[in-house]
Order: structure tokens, then sequence, then C-alpha cells
């Protein structure tokens, strides 16, 4: 039925919704510079490809593009039940579902970046 | 020409369902709403709103062939028929094409659509130089059809907590004008992660608005002022 009811303003959303825009802007441009390395400076063969990886300019960048990844799917994700999932519990289930597999996903990659590159 | 009508009547009917009905002589009618009010002296028990027949006054707002649109100003001859139509989406019927507008409204009245200056009242008027009073083309237009607000998903969605391009494109239209000195509060009152920071852009009411006004920029003009302000 009609809920005619307001409870006002939540005085935030606007700091979510600028951070999805700014990781946007960093993941394009991530993806669009690691495709034209690929293309301009082609690793030969797997130790050369080793080595730019684990340089360290490659290695802040890819970090800063995954916890991009993380957190534009996070705000993403949270948007999408929002939108959708209207029972409480069923909303507050899936965000703590989303976030765990998030942080699980986010510690994995890192540590495939950090931990055996060297 | 043929017809097919959402029908609906709470008090009798168990649910509702589409009629057919055919125009023989459409006797010179050139708009949709011509076409209806013949349509009524056939079956008198069709029920919609109109008034002013003339795109004006917003009564008789409508889905059009799977579009919102307003019957009075939207031509027969650019229609595929069967013509179907339905009441506004989303809307609590009353009866056939006849919908409650309450949340409407209430969403309308949420974002206090007035001027709000606690300077003394001049004598005359608020004075307002060319180039302010040209900021507010394209918001004061707005004759409040509910085709927008009814043609947006994220509206469908959280009709109860999203305001609705509709009143959003009237929230902008105060925080546009120079003679408004609300605009932190009313800027306040519209952040939030629902009540404005649902709209997707998907511009179904920029699509749907038979005055041929634009809401999504209007919210994305809000945004910008929010981010001036956080920034």
């Amino acid at each position: 039925m009609i809920n005619t009811h307001s409870a006002g303003s939540a005085h935030r959303g606007l700091g979510e919704w600028m951070l999805q825009r700014l990781t946007a802007v960093y993941i394009s441009g991530f993806v669009i510079f690691i495709f034209l390395h690929w293309i301009v400076t082609p690793a030969s063969g797997y130790q050369a490809w080793r080595r730019w990886v684990s340089s360290i300019p490659v290695r802040v960048s890819a970090t800063l593009f995954f916890v991009g990844v993380i957190v534009h799917a996070w705000i993403g994700l949270r948007s999408v039940y929002m939108d959708y999932l209207h029972a409480l519990w069923l909303r507050i289930a899936a965000v703590i579902l989303t976030a765990v597999m998030l942080a699980a996903v986010l510690v994995w990659a890192l540590g495939v970046l950090w931990g055996s590159v060297g | 020409m043929k017809f097919s009508i959402y029908r609906y009547d709470p008090q009798a009917d168990s649910k509702p369902r589409m009629r057919d009905y055919e125009l023989d002589d459409h006797q010179g009618a050139v708009m949709l709403l011509d076409a209806l009010l013949l349509l009524k002296v056939q079956d008198d028990s069709l029920s919609f709103r109109r008034s002013c027949r003339e795109g004006v006054c917003g009564s008789d707002a409508m889905n059009i062939n799977g579009r919102n649109g307003l019957a009075c100003i939207t031509p027969l001859d650019s229609l595929a028929q069967p013509v179907v139509l339905r009441p506004l989406p989303g809307m609590p019927v009353i009866r056939d094409l006849v919908v409650d507008l309450s949340q409407f409204y209430k969403q309308y009245r949420e974002v206090k659509p007035w001027l709000i200056n606690h300077d003394p009242e001049p004598e005359i008027e608020r004075l307002q130089t060319p180039a302010e009073r040209a900021r507010l083309d394209g918001l004061y237009e707005c004759i409040l059809c509910a085709c927008c607000s009814t043609a947006c998903p994220s509206f469908w969605w959280n009709p109860d907590r999203f305001l609705g391009p509709a009143a959003l494109l009237q929230a902008w239209r105060f925080l546009a004008d120079s003679r408004d000195q609300a605009t932190g509060q009313r800027l306040d009152d519209l952040e939030d992660p629902y009540r404005l920071f649902r709209c997707h852009t998907i511009m179904n009411c920029t699509d749907v608005c038979p005055k041929g006004l634009n809401p999504s920029r209007a919210i994305g003009h809000i945004r910008q002022m929010l981010m001036k302000r956080g920034l």
C-alpha cells in the first residue's frame, strides 16, 4: 500500500556516488594502460612478463586497480540490493555475504600480487 | 480504429482485464483524447481523467502503446493499431485509466516546491536578471502529469523512498532560483541514498516527458551542486 510516511534524509550517499565514479575512471584507465602496454611492448615469455609485473610501479597500480574493482563492485552490488531486496533481513544477509566474498577476493588478489611475486 | 483498453472496477471485478473497442466513424477526431471521448459515448462506464484537452493540465496521462504520454496531444495517426491503453504503470488503480497519485503528490510536497526567502518582502517584486530568470527555463514548465515518474524503474521499485524525477526536477527548479535562500537545507534534505541517489540515469523520464523537459539533467545538476558543496 502507499506509504506516505517519510523518515527524512540520511545525509549521505554522495561519497559512495563519487567513489563509484572515481573507481570507474581508474579501472578504465588502468585497463586501457595495460592493453596499450601489451600492444606496444609485448613481453617475450613468462620470465619477462613476471619481471614486468613485479616492478613496484606496476604492483602499486595493480593494487589500486584491485582495490578499485572491489570498492566499485561493493557499491554497485549494494545499490542493486537497495533497489530490489526490500526485506531488511534479506538485504542485510546479501550485504554481509557480498562483503565476505569481496574481502576474500581482495585478500587473494593482493596475496598473489605481493606474496609470490618477487 | 481498434483499441484495447485496460478495464478495472475494484467494486465489481476480481481482477483487471483488457477490453476491445472499435471506432467505425471517428468523426474527424485528431487526438487520442477525442477518440476516447467518442468511445465513452459508446460505453459510458469507461473512466479516464481529462480537463484542458491541450497538454496544459496533465490530467490525461496514460500508458499509450507501452509508452507514457498525454492522450490530448497524441495524434491518432501516430499510433499503431490496436491502440493499447493502460493506466500509468506502478500506481494503484482507482478505476480503468484513473490512478491514485497520492504518492506522487506526496513526493512533490517533500521537496518544498515553493520559494523560501527570509528577506522583508519588497514593495513590488523580487527582481532577477534576465540570465537568472533564464536558468528556470525547462524547469518551471512541468505540469505534474506523472508520465516521467511512473516510467522510472527506480520509482517502481522504491516509490516510498525515492523522490522520482518529477519531484527532483522541481527540487532543482528551486535550487536554481536566485531568489531562494534555502539552498543548504534543500541539499541536506536531498542527500540520501534513496531520495536522490536511487536515480541510475536510466533516462526514461526524459524520454517520455510530453513537455520535452529533462529531469535527468536536473538530477545531474543536483549531484554536481552536492559535489561542489562537499569537496
